[in-house]
């Protein structure tokens, strides 16, 4: 597999000379088969950059959460307008409304100007915390992972690989440190063993103190989580919109010094893409 | 994939270990994966000594009675009708504790249904009272 990351800022974009190496687009990334099957995974302000064949043909977009951040972009994703193109968007069930009533608040008036309802060939899946999709190559298992409202990871396996990607995560909450027991931590069983991990690492220690709760990690904790899972390859992502790419830059090169991580560590730089 | 809780059950374990009151939570299947701090003085061990234990040793382990001192069916206990019946619970009783020790307690058991009506477990919150 091909993965690619389109957007890796959290939160909010943040574009400007201090943000140029690890982008100011929030979170997408796209997968892509040896065949050249394409999954996209988010629809933050990145997914605009997928390529072109993520965009044409059939195109599957799968979506953690709703949070604007991982959404935003899809008013702005071409093959939605395109009565040509095949849409298919993935997203996590909710007890109180439907993908399309919650989707709608962004993709209706006055927010955007024109009604989900009214996008040609646009087919809506809910997607329940545990279960297990097949699309063409892929195979995708998600369950929920701890981030404020219904928000899951993914688990894809393809060509024999696996990619976790937990864009939004705080497996921290309620403790001091990430638990050494797999069985009570959040994410494990969708991270365990994977080839690549794509992980929240949006805080510095001394934010996340003031902002327990929010729903996202630290570096550090993203390289426990990292630890603790097994994983050949850690990439950060989510990154903290007031970070610049020096800072990032400095923290993790701190990190691989101090804690020498059995794992490849890399921060998640806009564009970069790894083979699996 | 490795064993790993639902995460309704993580996130009540890690609200339980905050909680200053007995807490004691069972997956769906009965069996005792955590109870917290508060909760060793009445169950008469600690939680790391005895660890998670299957549902067929709870019985012996912890002996129930109704209040006058008849033993109590499986089924009138709070947790078995949480997790049976998957509505709350409570009642008054006693329960003979680790250390052999008989206590007369409140009990309330809530069950625990995940997103998608996923059974994942119960949670009871039990107090001593007075004989």
């Amino acid at each position: 597999m091909k993965v690619t990351l389109l957007g890796t800022r959290g939160s909010v974009g943040r574009a400007g000379p201090a943000t140029v190496r690890y982008g100011g687009d929030t979170s997408s990334v796209e997968v892509e088969s040896s065949d050249g099957s394409t999954l996209l995974l988010d629809a933050g302000t990145g997914v605009v950059h997928a390529s072109p064949a993520a965009v044409s043909g059939t195109v599957h977009v799968m979506l953690t959460h709703l949070h604007m951040d991982h959404i935003q972009g899809l008013g702005f994703l071409g093959p939605l307008f395109d009565p040509g193109t095949e849409v298919h968007i993935w997203g996590p069930a909710a007890t109180n409304a439907t993908l399309a009533a919650r989707l709608g608040r962004y993709l209706s008036p006055p927010l955007f100007p024109v009604h989900l309802r009214d996008l040609p060939s646009l087919t809506l899946h809910e997607l329940e915390a545990g279960s297990t999709t097949s699309i063409g190559p892929f195979t995708v298992t998600t369950d929920r992972i701890i981030h404020p409202g219904r928000t899951l990871g993914f688990r894809v396996l393809g060509d024999g690989k696996c990619l976790t990607y937990m864009p939004d995560h705080e497996p921290v909450l309620g403790a001091e440190h990430l638990t050494a027991e797999p069985a009570w931590t959040s994410g494990y069983a969708l991270a365990r063993g994977a080839d690549l991990l794509i992980h929240d690492a949006q805080y510095t220690n001394e934010e996340y103190a003031a902002r327990v709760g929010w729903g996202h990690s630290t570096l550090s904790h993203a390289v426990d989580f990292a630890e603790l899972a097994g994983v050949d390859r850690l990439v950060t992502f989510h990154h903290e919109p007031d970070h610049s790419d020096d800072l990032i830059d400095q923290w993790l090169e701190e990190i691989r010094r101090d804690r020498e991580p059995s794992f490849e560590l890399e921060g998640g730089l806009a564009a970069a893409s790894f083979e699996v | 994939m490795a064993t790993q809780h639902p995460i309704e059950l993580i996130l009540a374990r890690q609200m339980a270990d905050a909680m200053s009151h007995p807490m004691w939570i069972t997956d769906a299947a009965g069996n005792l994966v955590f109870y917290n701090e508060p909760a060793e003085s009445i169950l008469g061990v600690r939680f790391r000594e005895v660890g998670e234990m299957p549902a067929s040793e709870l019985a012996d382990r912890f002996a129930t009675q109704d209040l006058d001192g008849t033993d109590l069916p499986a089924e009138e206990l709070p947790l078995v009708i949480a997790l049976t019946e998957w509505i709350p619970a409570h009642r008054p009783m006693r329960m003979r504790g680790f250390d052999g020790m008989w206590r007369t307690i409140g009990v309330t058991a809530i069950p625990l249904v995940g997103e998608g009506e996923r059974r994942v477990g119960a949670l009871a919150t039990f107090w001593e009272l007075e004989d």
